[in-house]
């Protein structure tokens, strides 16, 4: 019975049984109380357990930035903060909107902190799956789909279907070797417009039965939409060669998922956005206006 | 206008990169594969986008500067976008945005007059035309030996192999649907110059072509990502007639003139219908494969031009006029990014 003393792990991992069932070459079904096999073979299941992995993958340590830096940040992006919120306003249901107006300034002054401040917090990846889970916070259905009030699973599910899914579907082929896989994964963590392009992609696919949360995927698109006009307006600023800090070629990537995106209604899959986008900046001209003068000049 | 606004941002990124990368002197060569990878990223979006933003006719040249640099030594990395031929896609931008221009062409013309239309700007464009129809045709499209294994069992280097093949002969297929002048033959010792009914037989028989290639991929390869812009532009070229003909002889002239009369096949009803109906099956698998509705715009494209073509056809059996598909995308509002 020793052998029945080694653990069974989770199906994802995929690899791991019983050295009895290794040995029979059963596999470990994961069933609650028991598995199966286990079962069958009249032994006493130890159940099974899913180990628990630490992962820096995407933590940044920016630590470098000063208090200069950070206040032309800020500066830069308040002009869509504030846009960004009448946006989310302009597309939020209306009784969300009614009954978001009561503590609206509250609201309204912790999301530009978090998002202003995407590039200069030490955890930058924490900030971001923090605001983006803003995105989702008022949505009463996620709250009853999310056991936790954990900002991360969220994004998470959204970066893995994309390389699951969308990534995939994008491509004329997909391997290890697939540049949209595998650069777009080192590139992510340090690049929060890239994020928020792939994460709207992904959105706007996994939810295209339900066009009246598009309004999320319009949220990300906005996020790095927003990022990378400031992005764009450091790098053309900057004589020579572009500032250390920004990758110019996800900066490029991004900004090429979101133009395909809305190009690309008819000659590729993705682009539902185009339409939603301009179905709101026509209910919002000033905003339209505003967006449309910002990238000008970048 | 957002459209052009990202356009544009990604063309300042793409230059500041461009800069960045030629300048370093340790660091990634012009032509390692991330680099490889990027221009072709940016080929592909201007070779969509070309279709959809009106822009002046060298707005793509700079991609030629960097395309340019690579060396032939090296297998070629596929790209996630545009298979191993990077270079037919900023040809196939070339030709998107031609044929916005030739419509702002058309359009002045109808406001000012025939004599116009045969002037300076339709002659320039004529030349540009033909730029890039001698580029295209001079392209050799890799053999498959030349092309870095792509690692995905589901589509080996030959699906890209034949793509190439596919997007080289849609940029002629749309070339000559625009300027059909260009099926003239410039040498003095063959004088050949199609009429119009000869010139929609030609486009018929490129347009099967391009679909009896893209049948030949098995239909669980990848590039299904890259076929709807192909099936598009063969679709909507097979204008012949639907209706049955009188005559009860599928070859008509063939005694008198075999090769005018075999040529003509390409546009009998039933070969028709049966092109037709693969366009509408391989859309069909696409739209599956992706999940989203947007893929059905490529359909209703399609069967748009189908429509106005047969109902041409029914009011006038002598008219040879072609519908354009472009046409068709922005007047039914398939476009709806630019609103």
């Amino acid at each position: 019975m020793s052998d029945i003393r080694l653990t069974h792990r989770g199906h994802r991992a995929s690899t791991a049984y019983n050295l009895t069932l290794v040995k029979q070459r059963i596999k470990c079904d994961e069933k609650a109380h028991g598995c199966s096999p286990c079962e069958k073979k009249g032994l006493q299941c130890p159940g099974y357990r899913k180990d628990v992995k630490w992962s820096d993958k995407y933590e940044l340590l920016r630590g470098s930035a000063t208090s200069q830096e950070q206040s032309l940040h800020r500066d830069d992006l308040t002009w869509f903060v504030e846009g960004a919120l009448q946006l989310r306003a302009a597309i939020a249901p209306s009784h969300t909107a009614s009954v978001k107006t009561a503590d609206a300034p509250l609201e309204s002054t912790d999301t530009a902190t978090s998002t202003a401040d995407c590039w200069n917090t030490t955890h930058a990846w924490d900030t971001l799956c923090s605001s983006s889970a803003e995105l989702y916070h008022e949505d009463q259905l996620y709250q009853n789909q999310l056991p936790y009030s954990c900002p991360e699973p969220f994004t998470d599910k959204l970066l893995r279907y994309y390389f699951s899914q969308v990534c995939g579907i994008l491509s004329a082929f997909d391997s290890s070797q697939n540049p949209l896989r595998s650069l777009l994964e080192e590139l992510i963590p340090s690049c929060p417009a890239l994020l928020h392009s792939v994460l709207s992609m992904s959105f706007a696919h996994l939810h295209r039965r339900e066009r009246d949360r598009m309004r999320y995927s319009l949220e990300h698109r906005t996020q790095a939409i927003s990022q990378l006009a400031s992005n764009i307006t450091e790098v053309t600023s900057a004589e020579g060669s572009a500032p250390a800090n920004l990758d110019t070629a996800a900066l490029l990537l991004s900004s090429i998922l979101l133009g395909m995106a809305s190009v690309s209604c008819t000659l590729i899959p993705f682009g539902n956005w185009s339409s939603l986008s301009l179905l709101i900046l026509h209910r919002k001209p000033d905003m339209a206006r505003c967006i449309h003068a910002r990238f000008s000049a970048s | 206008m957002l459209d052009l606004v990202h356009l544009k941002g990604a063309r300042t990124l793409f230059q500041k990169w461009m800069f960045n990368a030629h300048r370093q002197s340790v660091g990634p060569s012009l032509y390692d594969p991330k680099s490889s990878f990027l221009l072709g990223v940016m080929a592909y979006w201007e070779a969509l986008a070309s279709f959809h933003v009106d822009q002046n006719l060298e707005a793509v040249d700079y991609l030629w500067d960097m395309c340019n640099r690579g060396t032939n030594s090296e297998a070629c990395c596929p790209n996630p976008l545009t298979g191993v031929s990077t270079s037919l896609f900023i040809s196939m931008a070339q030709v998107g945005t031609l044929s916005r221009q030739l419509r702002l062409v058309d359009r002045l013309c109808s406001l000012t007059g025939p004599d116009k239309y045969k002037g300076e700007m339709y002659l320039s464009l004529l030349d540009k035309a033909k730029e890039i129809e001698k580029c295209v045709r001079a392209y050799a499209v890799l053999p498959v030996d030349e092309i870095s294994a792509t690692g995905d069992d589901l589509t080996p280097s030959s699906h890209l192999h034949t793509m190439g093949v596919v997007y080289q002969l849609s940029i002629l297929l749309e070339l000559y649907r625009l300027f059909p002048e260009l099926l003239r033959s410039s040498d003095d010792q063959i004088n050949y110059s199609p009429n119009p009914s000869e010139t929609k037989h030609f486009l018929d028989t490129l347009a099967t072509n391009i679909l009896t290639l893209l049948i030949s991929i098995p239909p669980s390869s990848r590039t299904k990502a890259i076929q709807v812009l192909p099936l598009i532009i063969a679709g909507s070229a097979l204008q012949g007639q639907t209706q049955p003909s009188s005559s009860t002889s599928l070859l008509p002239s063939c005694i008198r003139d075999p090769i005018r009369g075999i040529m003509l096949l390409s546009s009998n009803s039933i070969i028709t219908k049966y092109w037709r109906r693969v366009v509408m099956d391989k859309i069909t698998s696409l739209r599956d494969y992706v999940g989203l509705d947007s893929v059905d715009h490529a359909r209703r494209i399609v069967e748009g031009v189908w429509m106005r073509a047969d109902s041409m056809s029914s009011r006038s059996a002598g008219a040879c006029s072609m519908v354009s598909w472009l046409d068709v995308m922005r007047e039914d509002k398939l476009q709806t990014f630019f609103g």
